[in-house]
């Protein structure tokens, strides 16, 4: 009797067992294994991308803290953000939004004044320059005016006008005048006898 | 067209056939391990994973396939072990007693979609399950697979003694389940 001859004595000692006929009772889905075969050789390939040392690592037992990193990361938050944290005054992000339009809108008036103010202070002063030139302009435009009308008037009608009104009060003046005159010498003690005789005679 | 073990591991040696003997060794193995981890978690969704699992393993670790043993026993203990492990996980995660497990594993036997056995044969299937895991793998790789007592030995690292007592056990327990259910 060999070991195997041994194996089939529990035929007799189990009768129902033995009577029932062996087959595969379970099911697998349709085409299971024609496509099992592939789904193997796809994750061997996975598999060995990650063990590859060129791909992607993490650090030692990364996946296994992660989760508690993420927790603890979350209660952080809750404490920052809780009652434990900082506080704002009740609705005040509700009433931000206004509080927020009212300082702009405060700012722009506030602007607006400056720049008026400004505006005037510049404007008066453009006035200012303005008529100083004026006045300037016309002060030059008469002296040019005076020097031009006298420049027409004949000689003789300016030494006829001399004759009849100028006094002994004017001599000084009319010696100075004739300093810039060609017609004469500007130095008195340099005169000619005949300029001292025109002059002696036209002063009264 | 069966292809023998020792073609397979030899062209897994030489890179350039490796990717052809594996497609080779599913071809050959991929049903039977299925079936080995199925029987023993009973549900299609977590029989696929593991499935995935083992051959990913097979892959990674048979270069260095010492051929002191059958590649099949070697390939069965890799399975064996990821269901044994998964088992014991699921006992852990869900924290649930042995009960609770057999009964969260028997409700596999209730969905038609994934069990097409008659009366008799889910009464087998919910006796297997009062079994411990060991007298469960010992029965299904003998009654289902017919596999020799030395090749169980193999896969399990026991002897062949203490196999045989086990199994006589386990067919003395599904016996007396199958008669007191009825």
């Amino acid at each position: 009797m060999n070991t195997e001859d041994i194996n089939m004595d529990w035929e007799k000692d189990a009768p129902l067992l033995a009577s029932i006929i062996k087959a595969n009772p379970f099911k697998v889905p349709a085409n299971y294994f024609e496509d099992l075969g592939e789904k193997i050789q796809s994750e061997v390939f996975l598999d060995n991308l990650n063990s590859n040392t060129d791909g992607f690592k993490t650090p030692i037992a990364y996946f296994d803290n992660l989760g508690e990193q993420i927790i603890n990361q979350i209660k952080l938050q809750e404490i920052i953000v809780g009652d434990l944290g900082f506080a704002t005054p009740q609705n005040y992000f509700e009433n931000a939004k206004q509080q927020t339009l009212k300082s702009i809108q405060i700012k722009k008036k506030g602007i607006a004044r400056i720049i008026n103010l400004s505006l005037v202070r510049y404007a008066a002063a453009a006035c200012i320059l303005m008529i100083t030139s004026f006045g300037i302009y016309i002060n030059i435009n008469q002296s040019k005016n005076l020097s031009h009308q006298l420049s027409e008037i004949p000689d003789e009608e300016i030494e006829s006008y001399l004759q009849q009104h100028v006094d002994n009060g004017d001599v000084p003046i009319i010696i100075d005048n004739l300093s810039d005159n060609s017609a004469f010498s500007s130095d008195n003690s340099k005169l000619t006898e005949e300029e001292l005789i025109k002059l002696l005679d036209t002063t009264p | 067209m069966i292809v023998e073990d020792s073609l397979i591991l030899q062209k897994f040696e030489d890179e350039k056939t490796r990717n052809e003997s594996f497609s080779l060794l599913l071809e050959k193995y991929q049903q039977k391990v299925y079936w080995h981890i199925r029987r023993m978690v009973l549900n299609h969704d977590d029989a696929d994973d593991l499935v995935q699992d083992v051959f990913v393993k097979v892959w990674k670790n048979l270069i260095n396939f010492r051929q002191d043993s059958q590649l099949y026993t070697w390939i069965y203990r890799i399975a064996t072990n990821e269901c044994i492990t998964f088992l014991k996980k699921k006992k852990q995660k869900n924290n649930v007693s042995l009960d609770d497990l057999t009964e969260e594993l028997s409700q596999n036997l209730n969905e038609e979609n994934y069990f097409s056995g008659d009366a008799i044969q889910k009464k087998l299937q919910e006796a297997l399950l009062t079994l411990p895991e060991k007298q469960k793998l010992v029965f299904n790789m003998k009654y289902f697979d017919d596999l020799k007592f030395q090749e169980i030995s193999d896969i399990l690292g026991t002897s062949v003694g203490a196999l045989k007592a086990s199994y006589h056990l386990a067919v003395k327990k599904i016996e007396h389940h199958l008669l007191s259910h009825d």
